[in-house]
């Protein structure tokens, strides 16, 4: 319900930036942000503030705080963290600076559920950030904005109020190894941008609203050898106008383990509950690769594709010719002068082959719209190991590289409408102040921390060969479902790690 | 980032030219100049006593996210997103909405009586010089 809040009177207000405690009365000018008593503490063993003649800024040995080395600190220079708690929300307004925890599981930033992000970089190309946990942060644990060149790596992010690890509007980036549950959006989270020239790689989201949402991204987009589960649904990249650079498109979901992400006791925004149940779920996306992925266990699809329907939208729908507009540019547009009333968003030729997909309430693979002719949306689907389609014999009606056998699209259709009048019988959000989960335990550390040089990035993500990634093997303790139903697959928890 | 200039033909139907690209306008667009890469900017002065002007706070962006006004324009901001956010000016206090009062679906308005230069942000995604900002000119 929309409220309206005028300042023809007098008003006051108190904001928490980033640490620091900004007031602003309504009848004198504003204070310049400070650092209060209390708001940087750590319980690490004390230091002295001091200089870095060697590029290296030792916390506490040399600053006390995580703020001040980050300060202190020049293109190229390493913070280097002590083990330790830290109170701390760190900005990063410097450009190429690495900040690196000596062990990412004593090194913990916790925001106590009053701080924001633990670490927040705004505009500062090619920050690093490695080895460190962030908790308890009531938006996000590690938040890039409006960057050229970000890393995320070996980072654990638990119980964050938004994302685990997020970047938005930035290029040129990556997040590998690292871990992330307890958030309500998502683990993590790529979103405005395109060509988004990033890479997610070997991480684990699980216990979170989605395990990896992106809102209007793609472009040299890859996420892969990572694992999805236990989250209310999987990976759920969407078109929506609430950010700039629509639609999502291309991007290459390829050799994930996704799994059971009908998790009802996570933290949830009502995107996340309306997506419950499903495995890989592309939401009014188009042009996107989903390619080797063993996906198992859902109750609604294993791979969907559905469209995505926005009310009360800011901007009209581009038109396919305009698909291919770097964000950049797009971000120059104002939007169009009439506005519908809703805007549905379709899923549009996305390409999904050779995934092994099984045990899907719904059906394994499907694909289903409203309002129009789903035969229509070029979509295509070769190659994959699975049971049911929705429609009946989806590879047969739309294969990729050849044509459709003409068949029935009405045939074992998928009702999406359905899914939105079953939404109020899902279970609801949890607060993630109080989400519970499965201690994930200590996570692998990063090679040498304590003497590796400096990597900021600055050489763009490592570069994926789509060919070379594999459908990952099953996991242990679970056997998969074949076609030909040789063998069953568990519900038991799977016990895969990739090497976060 | 190549500039690329839009006019308005006599016409009134919009048309792209410039560098030999051709920038695809959606039916029923405004015009717009090319703007920097961070913000949506309009160059049109806009309102004027009593008049509103519409700023939509996406999720990230304050769209135009420069505009100018003349003195009395109401500017009204929308938080189209699925985010909270909030507005704290840069300077000139006065004005702005916290973080309890600008969640998704919310507005907010503030008169401009005065000229000047009012730039702002979104705190929670933003500080005074980067990330969700934007600019209010006022003139006389």
């Amino acid at each position: 319900m929309k409220r309206t809040t005028t300042t023809t009177a007098v008003l006051t207000m108190v904001t928490l930036i980033g640490g620091s405690a900004f007031t602003v009365a309504a009848t004198t000018e504003p204070t310049e942000p400070t650092e209060p008593a209390g708001s940087s503490a750590s319980t690490a063993p004390g230091g002295t503030a001091g200089g870095a003649d060697d590029g290296t800024l030792e916390v506490p040995a040399e600053y006390g705080t995580i703020q001040g080395a980050v300060d202190a600190a020049l293109p190229g220079d390493l913070v280097l963290v002590s083990p330790g708690t830290y109170y701390e929300a760190v900005d990063v307004t410097t450009d190429e600076v690495t900040i690196r925890g000596l062990d990412r599981n004593e090194v913990v930033l916790d925001g106590e559920f009053e701080l924001d992000n633990a670490v927040r970089v705004l505009g500062a190309s090619g920050i690093a950030v490695e080895n460190m946990t962030a908790q308890n942060y009531t938006t996000n644990g590690f938040f890039w904005t409006g960057v050229t060149g970000y890393r995320g790596s070996y980072l654990t992010a638990l119980h964050n109020g938004d994302y685990g690890l997020y970047a938005f509007d930035s290029v040129e980036g990556q997040f590998d190894h690292s871990y992330a549950a307890g958030s309500p959006d998502a683990g993590f989270y790529i979103g405005q941008c395109f060509e988004c020239d990033a890479v997610i790689t070997d991480v684990v989201s699980e216990y979170n609203g989605l395990g990896y949402s992106g809102t209007n991204s793609g472009g040299d987009l890859f996420i892969v050898n990572s694992r999805f589960n236990n989250n209310r649904a999987g990976i759920v990249p969407n078109s929506g106008s609430y950010e700039l650079c629509y639609p999502e498109r291309q991007t290459t979901i390829a050799g994930n383990l996704v799994y059971d992400n009908n998790e009802g006791s996570t933290p949830a925004i009502d995107v996340a509950i309306l997506a419950m149940g499903n495995g890989i779920l592309v939401a009014g996306g188009v042009q996107n690769t989903i390619v080797r992925n063993r996906v198992w266990d859902h109750d609604k699809t294993g791979i969907g594709l559905v469209p995505f329907l926005e009310e009360d939208p800011t901007d009209d729908m581009p038109t396919p010719e305009e698909w291919d507009v770097p964000c950049a540019d797009q971000k120059n547009e104002a939007p169009a002068i009439e506005v519908p009333g809703a805007l549905l968003w379709q899923p549009q030729r996305n390409e999904v082959t050779d995934n092994v997909v099984t045990r899907s309430g719904t059906a394994d693979v499907a694909v289903s719209t409203v309002g129009t002719d789903v035969s229509t949306l070029g979509n295509c689907f070769s190659g994959n190991e699975l049971e049911t389609t929705s429609p009946t014999d989806l590879e047969g009606l739309a294969p990729c590289g050849a044509d459709g056998n003409g068949g029935d699209w009405t045939a074992g259709a998928f009702n999406v409408a359905e899914w939105l009048a079953e939404v109020d019988d899902r279970p609801p959000s949890v607060d993630y102040t109080e989400a519970t989960f499965p201690d994930p335990g200590p996570q692998h550390n990063m090679p040498d921390a304590p003497t590796a040089s400096p990597d900021p990035a600055v050489d763009g993500p490592d570069r994926i060969d789509l060919a070379s990634v594999q459908l990952p093997d099953a996991p242990d303790d679970v056997e998969s479902t074949t076609v030909a139903g040789t063998e069953s697959t568990s519900r038991d928890e799977a016990t895969a790690s990739t090497g976060s | 980032m190549t500039a690329r200039r839009v006019t308005v033909a006599a016409s009134g139907a919009p048309s792209a030219s410039g560098d030999g690209a051709s920038v695809a306008i959606r039916p029923g667009r405004a015009a717009a100049e090319p703007a920097t890469a961070a913000t949506v900017e309009t160059g049109d002065t806009r309102g004027g006593a009593g008049q509103r002007v519409a700023v939509q706070s996406l999720d990230g962006t304050f769209r135009p996210g420069r505009i100018t006004v003349t003195t009395g324009t109401e500017v009204e901001w929308t938080n189209v997103g699925h985010q909270t956010h909030d507005i704290l000016p840069v300077e000139r206090s006065g004005w702005g909405v916290a973080e309890a009062d600008f969640g998704p679906g919310a507005t907010y308005a503030h008169t401009f009586d005065e000229p000047g230069t009012y730039d702002y942000y979104c705190t929670l995604h933003g500080t005074a010089h980067a990330g969700m900002i934007g600019t209010i000119i006022v003139t006389g």
